[in-house]
């Protein structure tokens, strides 16, 4: 095995040392000609330029200065900055309130990911159909329009939804002789009323990816099952769950990314008249809600630093696992 | 595929139907709250229909600065989409059509900014922000924005499936790259244009957590930060409440309405690869 | 106006010889046009010629200036491409005017020029419309005014007339001849139809894998083929080529068991060898003798084209049936499959070639 790869990749230098000897770069002959070789290459880094200076200066940088803040004691008031070591991880491994968040955002994500894929799936299945006729773009563009609306401000439809006295959520409960919730105002509850939220704002997506995916099972495939007399669950078990489990894998990565990284419906949700964000009672302080209120709330920048290299890392991790499983799962054409 | 009896297909229709309701409810509910009669919004059972009083959305619009809070939005949505399309074309275009020494390195840095959580950047960012003197302003909620992985690709994508011949043939006229870009590439590009402008546009409009920490001044926020401060304005209010949602909504909503397909492909494509 | 010059100009791609060794001098003005099978490396020479593909070696010379540096932009060349790479969201004004833009020409200066060239070319009528509102040989002759509105030093083009219908083509060929005639420019011109290179051309240049097999007038690589490529390449048919091992003979050479040669060949194919490549052009066999010396080519008959105008005879060698006979006789004569015909052609119709080389020998040299 190990031979095996080592000869190929020798094979292709070899490869490549023939090519490049037989073809020699354009030889630069004059003064001049280097004046047009580099005038040339000017243009295009001159091209790259701007976009390649915002991604440095609003990317690269701060992932840099990330790793910088996180082992000093850096504060927007004092100018000056002290390495502290690993003091700021310290401190927060020893707050419980940081061991909170994560267990919050985990229950958050464990949540997501099956409701995200499953309810995904079957919207997905259910819309297939009618993909091509004309009304089934009109369906598919309801399900997929709360993905472009503005968070803050659909999500303040949902507070008002989840209102605990006056609104539909619990007028429906009650039509339904079910208990009234506290909803946003209940420890229990409040996380969940997020979850739906979210869930209705970002399934849309999910949805297309997934018709996407399906698009892509040769027509064939179905037929021929059918023609064998194949059940219809059985059509799905076996020829269309295996041929999407691409998209699936790209579907759980995704939503794994997003639900981890959820701040605006939280913050909007769990803030304004129910008190400061991530209430009732840190119930829904997620990590990323902690990271914010940490740095501006209550200005301690270098522990956000730590927690935001924290965050950086649990991400990185998740999805490089989740790449490893897949490579062992996911059946790959 | 399946002939399905009669009885099955109907159920399915249902089913469609109700799910494509159930998203589009929330939208209908926004509307009909803020349009809503002073005791209707809070009876019980709710009224589903809307009633049409235009008072709580025109006191919005004439005694808050929503108005101001739009035209912010609007200025820096646009500026961002003007951006993005002009970084992205000449990356684009250099990636597409250009060979130069480190290109691979370069491309690599295109791609590499996707794979870095935002969350977690947020606070270095604020901090590079502040080193650069560029908290509050207008500039800080634009630059950062300015450019776009996305949008790179796809003008790489289109410059590379034009003929090779346009080039040479403006070339042999002495065009030099820009003049080529700014009038035969761009202008042929206009499908790429639109996808790049639309996609960002959505995005800039529904900025919300950077242009939080980031301004401190009402008078340079976009609505989206200026209706997390009307909720604590308007507590209690839900109908002038609402009436703020339906005014930032309505342009993203028409906008989705009226380009609904182009809009779906561009963001399954941006966001999934896909390209249907 | 230039005169170019190649000097042993050679491409490779990796390790592949595109173009070998391209001499060629090239008079002020003149129509040069290089022909041969597809993938010789016609739009190759084209390319290095305009600056588009750099040179692996060799020299390139526009006048006296050597221009392997240069630019191609600094090199005043007018370019047509086979599928005209007419921008498609300009009007066939803004496609003409735009290269003159490019090189900031003044705007009422520009606009004149192409008016100037509308005219010579008849597209005035259609300056407004966009290419795809314009038929092929419109499309055509916008493609051409946008090479010439810059009063090019040299002109290149690539099969410029392959896309369009025979009648169009035909015609269009001889329009490019006027337009030669009145413009008077240095003019490459690439194509892989014969019949344009044999009506349009000063010199032809006959290439074959990369290298040259020929370059000459019309009627030099018509009647003097440097070599069995050519001698077969140009001519509709292309000539009859016949390896074949000749016995002397009192009154007449016999090559193989079926053609018969003048002794006047004799000192000719005593210089090659036993074995002599014998070449006759299919139009110069005729059916009956005229004198004697006459060669003489015996054949089985194998199919008949009627082709109106002539009779296209396909056959082979009596007594040799693996080599190819194609005759093109009057019309009128009636002939049948499998029957055995003699035809003759005169002496100094005949070619020798050195099998070996594959180069023709001078019948009457020495
Ligand atoms: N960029 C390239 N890289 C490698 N090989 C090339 C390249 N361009 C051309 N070739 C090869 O060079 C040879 C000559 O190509 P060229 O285009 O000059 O042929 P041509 O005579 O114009 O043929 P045609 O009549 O079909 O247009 C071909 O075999 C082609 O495959
Ligand atoms: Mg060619």
């Amino acid at each position: 095995m190990i031979t095996g790869t080592k000869k190929n990749s020798l094979g292709s230098l070899e490869l490549d040392l023939v090519t490049n000897g037989i073809s020699p770069k354009p030889k630069i002959t004059s003064p001049k000609e280097l004046l047009r070789v580099l005038k040339d290459r000017l243009v295009a880094y001159g091209l790259m330029f701007p976009a390649l200076a915002v991604f440095v200066v609003f990317f690269y940088i701060p992932a840099a200065y990330l790793i910088y803040i996180s082992f000093y004691h850096w504060g927007i008031l004092s100018s000056a900055t002290t390495y502290v070591g690993l003091k700021n991880f310290d401190i927060l491994f020893a707050q419980p309130l940081f061991w909170h968040s994560l267990l919050t955002s985990l229950y958050y994500t464990v949540v997501m990911i099956p409701a995200t894929v499953l309810l995904a799936l079957a919207i997905a299945m259910l819309l297939r159909d009618g993909l091509n006729a004309k009304r089934g773009g009109l369906w598919r563009g309801a399900v997929f329009l709360p993905h472009v609306t503005p968070v803050v401000a659909t999500s303040i439809v949902w507070v008002w939804i989840f209102n605990p006295r006056f609104g539909l959520a619990n007028f429906i409960l009650t039509s339904l002789h079910l208990p009234a919730l506290g909803w946003l105002e209940s420890q229990q509850w409040a996380l969940p009323a997020v979850m739906i939220d979210s869930l209705w704002h970002s399934l849309g997506l999910y949805v297309i990816i997934f018709l996407a995916g399906m698009a892509n099972v040769p027509k064939e495939l179905l037929e021929v099952a059918r023609l064998d007399g194949a059940k219809r669950h059985r059509v799905f078990y076996r020829i269309i769950w295996p041929l999407i489990s691409p998209t699936t894998f790209f579907v759980v990565v995704l939503a794994t990314v997003n639900s981890w990284q959820a701040f605006s419906q939280i913050y909007t949700m769990t803030g304004g008249p129910h008190g400061g964000a991530g209430g009732p009672a840190f119930a829904t302080t997620t990590d990323a809600l902690l990271v914010y209120q940490t740095a501006f709330t209550y200005l301690h920048f270098s522990l956000a630093a730590a927690m935001s290299l924290i965050l950086f890392l649990i991400i990185l991790t998740l999805t490089a696992m989740q790449k490893w499983i897949s490579d062992r799962v996911v059946f790959y054409r | 595929m399946y002939k399905q009896s009669l009885p099955l297909r109907f159920l399915k229709q249902i089913s469609i139907v109700t799910v494509a309701g159930l998203f589009a409810f929330p939208l209908y509910w926004v509307v009909v709250t803020a349009f809503n009669t002073k005791g209707g919004v809070y009876a019980i059972p709710p009224n589903f229909i809307p009633a049409f009083h235009l008072g709580p959305i025109s006191y919005v619009i004439s005694n808050t600065s929503w108005m101001h809070y739009l035209l912010n939005t609007v200025f820096i949505a646009g500026t961002t989409v003007l951006l993005v399309l002009i970084s992205s074309a000449m990356a684009g275009y250099a990636l597409a059509e250009l060979t130069f020494k480190g290109s691979n390195v370069l491309f690599l840095l295109i791609v590499g900014v996707m794979m870095l959580p935002s969350q977690a950047l947020l606070i270095p960012q604020y901090a590079v922000a502040f080193r650069l003197h560029l908290l509050d302003s207008y500039t800080v909620q634009i630059i950062p924005f300015a450019a776009s992985t996305f949008g790179i690709f796809l003008f790489r994508q289109f410059f590379k499936s034009l003929p090779r011949e346009y080039w040479e043939s403006a070339r042999l006229e002495g065009t030099g790259h820009l003049r080529y870009i700014a009038r035969i590439a761009m202008p042929l590009a206009k499908p790429a244009v639109m996808t790049v402008t639309l996609l960002t546009f959505i995005t800039s409009w529904n900025q919300f957590q950077w242009p939080l920490i980031i301004t401190t001044s009402h008078s340079i926020q976009p609505i989206e930060v200026a209706l997390s401060h009307y909720m604590q304005t308007f507590e209690a209010n839900w109908r002038k409440l609402t009436s703020a949602v339906v005014l930032a909504l309505a342009p993203i909503v028409l906008l989705f309405l009226l380009l609904q397909t182009h809009i779906v492909n561009g963001v399954a494509g941006r966001d999934s690869g896909v390209n249907r | 106006m230039a005169s170019v010059a190649l000097k042993s100009v050679s491409k490779q791609y990796g390790s592949k010889l595109v173009v070998e060794e391209f001499d060629l001098e090239v008079k002020d003005g003149e129509f040069i046009v290089l022909l041969g099978p597809s993938g010789c490396g016609k739009t190759t020479t084209l390319r290095m010629i305009a600056g588009l593909e750099s040179l692996s070696s060799g020299e390139l010379f526009f006048g006296e200036k050597p221009v392997n540096d240069i630019p191609p932009e600094d090199r005043n060349v007018g370019m047509v491409f086979q599928n005209y790479a007419l921008y498609p969201h300009m009007s066939v004004f803004d496609n003409l005017v735009f290269g003159l833009r490019s090189r900031r020409v003044p705007k009422a200066q520009a606009a004149k020029a192409v008016s100037k060239v509308a005219k010579l070319l008849e597209i005035e009528h259609v300056l407004t419309h966009k290419p795809r509102e314009l038929s092929g040989g419109q499309r055509q002759r916008v493609a051409l005014g946008r090479a010439i509105v810059r009063e090019p030093s040299v002109f290149l083009m690539d099969e410029p007339l392959s896309n369009l219908d025979a009648n169009l083509r035909e015609r269009m060929r001889i329009e490019l001849a006027q337009l030669h005639a009145r413009l008077g420019i240095t003019t490459f011109y690439v194509t892989h139809d014969q019949g344009e290179a044999l009506t349009l051309s000063d010199r032809i240049v006959i290439m074959d894998q990369g290298k040259v097999r020929q370059i000459g007038t019309s009627e030099e690589v018509y009647s003097k083929p440097n070599d069995t490529f050519v001698a077969r390449f140009i001519g509709s048919p292309g000539m009859n080529l016949w390896n074949l091992e000749w016995t002397d003979g009192p009154d007449s050479i016999l090559a193989g068991e079926s053609v018969q040669v003048p002794t006047l060949l004799r000192s000719a194919m005593s210089r090659i060898g036993k074995v002599v490549t014998i070449g006759v052009r299919p139009e110069h066999l005729f059916l009956s003798s005229s004198g004697t010396g006459d060669v003489v080519v015996c054949l089985d008959v194998l199919a008949i084209e009627r082709l109106g105008s002539h009779v296209q005879l396909n056959g082979v060698l009596t007594g040799n049936p693996s080599l190819t006979v194609v005759a093109k006789l009057d019309a009128g004569v009636n002939y049948r499959r499998g029957e055995k015909i003699c035809l003759y052609a005169k002496p100094e119709s005949v070619y020798l070639f050195d099998p070996l080389t594959e180069r023709r020998v001078e019948v009457f040299g020495q």
